[in-house]
């Protein structure tokens, strides 16, 4: 798909560790807000579960992340 | 970036729900250690097939049984996920037959299998086959480059076939973890394997552990991590994560977190992994033992056994026993006595808990006296006790 390449080939471009600076303060504290409000508190621990959508479509990822 | 008053209630609300949790114990994950037996022998191994008997493994028959029982007896609306662990589990041979056998129950869809990627390189089809048994995510362990990765296991070529499982593995579409196991002897290639892992592999995570002093670390205590080491690899992953996470909602991207190594405190959670971290062992998570024992995650220690599935309902041993999982007071001892962050973390993670030892080495304090939080967290004079 167009977008996701796109999307990768910028990320992999830009992310390198050495240079890093903390850019993303106020996203970085909207996704912790909506990890602490997801319904079930431990929906994602250690476990891959999270990656799969569940029976509604929703995919952990995808909501806590999206912009 | 100091957030606390307004993250506070957040925090507060979460730590009401593991509550809930623990209430209901509804059953989510199974976790299931199909064997201990492997075909490697790895330096850092915690869980080490000469500790047990492993003629008490579990039968084919034995285990489909008990997935059936678990079938009919509990209430699955909420079930989510198998997680299936060794040993190395593609030792068993009736490894296939079993969960052709238990697919036929609708809420056995999600199915990941925790493996050292040997079996999957040198038989790729089974990938195809794997699919159709309704397993959909890989964990494959690579703890560094090709050298670092190979000497642990006191085996040549098995970074070569890690590498190969995890990227066939990509290519077949499975959700795939790389798990590295962080230990004194390949923290210096941390973050040019990672890179290295998210250019050429492209998993959907990359997991880092640190090593724990149990299994065959106990003989090999040079492997274990100075506290300044473990502040590398939680500024390695904060940094990453910081920086990558903006794009983590795209499942092409790979997700750099911290594994089941302990509760950071308020500041960090949420910002070094993509979750907040809670002991899940008992509150949701019920483990199969390789011999039918019921406790919850493979690595816990064998003291903390509830029941026994050859002899016992499994419902009945879910249900009434587990209080060791579920009531933390027991734990609240030591330097969790005077911790303020008790109230979210109850003690940790259970398989840090070693018989014998007051309290369980915890992060938190490390990370407090090396100089991670360096934004002292309004959180820890509003929650907790």
């Amino acid at each position: 798909m167009p977008t996701k390449t796109l999307l990768t080939a910028h990320v992999s471009e830009d992310h390198r560790p050495s240079d890093h600076k903390l850019v993303n303060g106020e996203e970085i504290l909207k996704f912790k807000k909506r990890m602490l409000e997801w319904l079930n508190p431990v929906e994602y621990v250690n476990n891959m579960y999270g990656c799969h959508p569940d029976d509604d479509d929703n995919e952990y990822f995808k909501v806590i992340f999206a912009k | 970036m100091n957030h606390g008053e307004d993250i506070a209630p957040l925090f507060e609300e979460w730590s009401a729900r593991i509550q809930a949790l623990m209430r209901e114990h509804p059953l989510q994950i199974i976790s299931w250690e199909a064997t201990r037996r492997c075909n490697l022998r790895c330096l850092h191994c915690g869980s080490p097939t000469e500790e047990v008997n492993n003629a008490d493994e579990l039968t084919t028959d034995e285990i489909i049984q008990a997935f059936d029982e678990i079938a009919r007896d509990f209430d699955m609306s909420r079930f989510r996920h198998i997680n299936i662990t060794g040993g190395e589990p593609f030792v068993r041979s009736d490894l296939l037959d079993v969960l052709r056998a238990i697919s036929r129950w609708p809420f056995y869809r999600k199915i990941d299998i925790q493996t050292n990627g040997v079996f999957i390189s040198d038989n790729p089809s089974v990938l195809k086959e794997l699919r159709g048994v309704e397993v959909t995510g890989l964990g494959i362990s690579i703890d560094g480059f090709e050298s670092t990765h190979d000497s642990l296991r006191g085996k040549p070529g098995t970074w070569t076939k890690a590498v190969n499982a995890a990227r066939l593995a990509v290519e077949a579409g499975y959700v795939v973890t790389v798990s590295f196991v962080a230990h004194s002897k390949n923290i210096r290639e941390l973050a040019s394997f990672y890179q290295f892992i998210r250019d050429e592999i492209r998993p959907r995570v990359f997991r880092v552990m640190f090593i724990e002093d149990q299994g065959r670390v106990q003989e090999n205590a040079d492997l274990l991590l100075e506290p300044a080491k473990v502040r590398e690899v939680i500024d390695f992953l904060k940094r990453e994560y910081e920086h990558s996470c903006p794009n983590y909602s795209d499942p092409s991207m790979t997700m750099v977190e911290l594994g089941c190594g302990g509760w950071l405190g308020t500041e960090l959670e949420g910002r070094v992994r993509p979750f907040i971290f809670h002991c899940i062992a008992g509150l949701n998570n019920l483990g199969i033992l390789y011999d039918g024992k019921l406790g919850s995650c493979s690595n816990i220690s064998r003291d903390f056994i509830q029941g026994d599935l050859r002899s016992e309902r499994i419902k009945t041993v879910w249900d009434d026993r587990y209080s060791q999982f579920r009531k933390h007071e027991w734990k609240l001892t030591g330097q969790c006595l005077d911790c303020k962050q008790w109230g979210y973390c109850h003690g940790g993670p259970m398989h840090k808990r070693i018989p014998g030892l007051p309290h369980s080495p915890c992060l938190y304090p490390i990370l407090q006296s090396h100089g991670i939080l360096s934004i002292e967290n309004s959180m820890t004079a509003i929650g907790g006790r």
